[in-house]
């Protein structure tokens, strides 16, 4: 049956891809290939309609592809899918590691690995402005230095910057901010 | 507190994650630690970083950590399901609808904004990070070495952990007892 498979060729990514929605795409491609529910091609695509919906991308992937092939009931086998490996691995680890969080061995590990995840944050932050603030194609077409940074969006950048760490305006949502860059994104016409 | 409460939470902060895994942590901090206060932003940056080394979408596996730990197992599948649900209705009306969405320009700006808006609030949440993971000279080198290899090369965030842990126990267990 259609949903079973749907199901267990989830549960197979959900199982073994390490590190989120991009790291489903080597698998997802195979997927496409075996069973021809979509297209290789259709994932760039899925990609992006994923940055616009809210939520994590892997599920994304799940959702559409399930509810092509299926319709509702086609996604929500496809999201469990993917899904339940991570809630029965997950539920397991976390009762293990409640009974020995308060280890010294284990807090002396997590001492070590609190700075060092900072430090991959702090990278992945980096390659995030350099994607939204740096232009290199506009640099290589012209090779003036003005044309290497999105000036528009470094303005935003500076102004949501301000905004967010002053404070009565530091207590609100992230969301506001959200939409102050998206509007602030439609009026600037940002690239 | 309620399950419902718990639901409520997590449908909250799956409807506000726009992108991948680092997106999610600005709305976690906000909804868990500030509003609802169910756990300190160390416990937070810990189960993200779990996550990271488990199978699976890092943004489920976050969410059913902090779930288990507020509300037990049940808690952990409300997260996971709460997480997930807006992204499964909000991703099912857009394919159901037309693909032409993404070609309209406005959209294409306010993506772009979005995205603008999103680096500067997780700039924010590092900086917060920074002061409660550096403690002292040690994790600060830790921080550096690990910033100029991932700057460099293209390591598993799992490897970055497995060494990171190994270092922790050894500077904090091994020199630790050296030092006067």
């Amino acid at each position: 049956m259609i949903l079973l498979q749907l199901f267990w060729e989830f549960f197979k990514i959900g199982l073994f891809a390490f590190g989120g929605g991009l790291a489903m795409l080597p698998f997802l491609s195979n997927l496409a290939l075996k069973t021809g529910w979509f297209l290789p091609s259709d994932l760039g695509n899925i990609q992006a309609i994923g940055e616009i919906v809210p939520g994590p991308l892997g599920v994304d992937f799940a959702v559409y592809i399930g509810y092509k092939v299926a319709g509702i009931p086609g996604l929500i086998a496809a999201v469990f899918g993917l899904v339940a490996p991570s809630l029965i691995i997950v539920l397991t680890v976390a009762s293990f590691i409640k009974k020995y969080y308060k280890n010294r061995v284990v807090q002396a590990a997590f001492y070590g690995v609190r700075p060092v995840s900072t430090a991959l944050i702090a990278t992945a932050v980096l390659l995030l402005l350099k994607e939204a603030l740096v232009n290199w194609a506009g640099y290589s077409a012209t090779n003036q230095i003005v044309d290497l940074f999105k000036w528009k969006a470094i303005a935003l950048a500076i102004v949501i910057a301000v905004i967010s760490n002053i404070k009565p305006l530091k207590k609100l949502h992230p969301a506001v901010f959200l939409l102050v860059g998206a509007g602030a994104g439609i009026l600037l016409k940002l690239g | 507190m309620s399950y419902l409460q718990l639901l409520w939470s997590f449908l909250k902060i799956g409807a506000l994650t726009f992108g991948g895994g680092y997106a999610m942590l600005p709305i976690l901090q906000d909804e868990i630690i500030k509003r609802r206060q169910w756990l300190s932003d160390i416990e937070v940056m810990d189960y993200f970083m779990m996550s990271q080394c488990l199978p699976g979408v890092i943004a489920v596996g976050t969410s059913i950590l902090i779930g288990k730990k507020i509300k037990g197992n049940l808690g952990g599948i409300i997260a996971a399901l709460g997480v997930s649900l807006p992204s499964m209705v909000m991703m099912a009306a857009v394919t159901a609808l037309v693909e032409t969405t993404i070609d309209l320009p406005v959209v294409g700006y306010a993506l772009a904004g979005i995205r603008v808006a999103v680096s500067v609030l997780v700039v924010n949440t590092v900086a917060q990070l920074l002061k409660t993971s550096i403690v002292d000279i040690k994790t600060f080198i830790l921080f550096a070495v690990a910033l100029a290899v991932a700057l460099i090369f293209s390591f598993s965030p799992v490897i970055f952990v497995i060494v990171a842990a190994v270092a922790g126990i050894v500077l904090k267990l091994v020199a630790g007892g050296k030092a006067s």
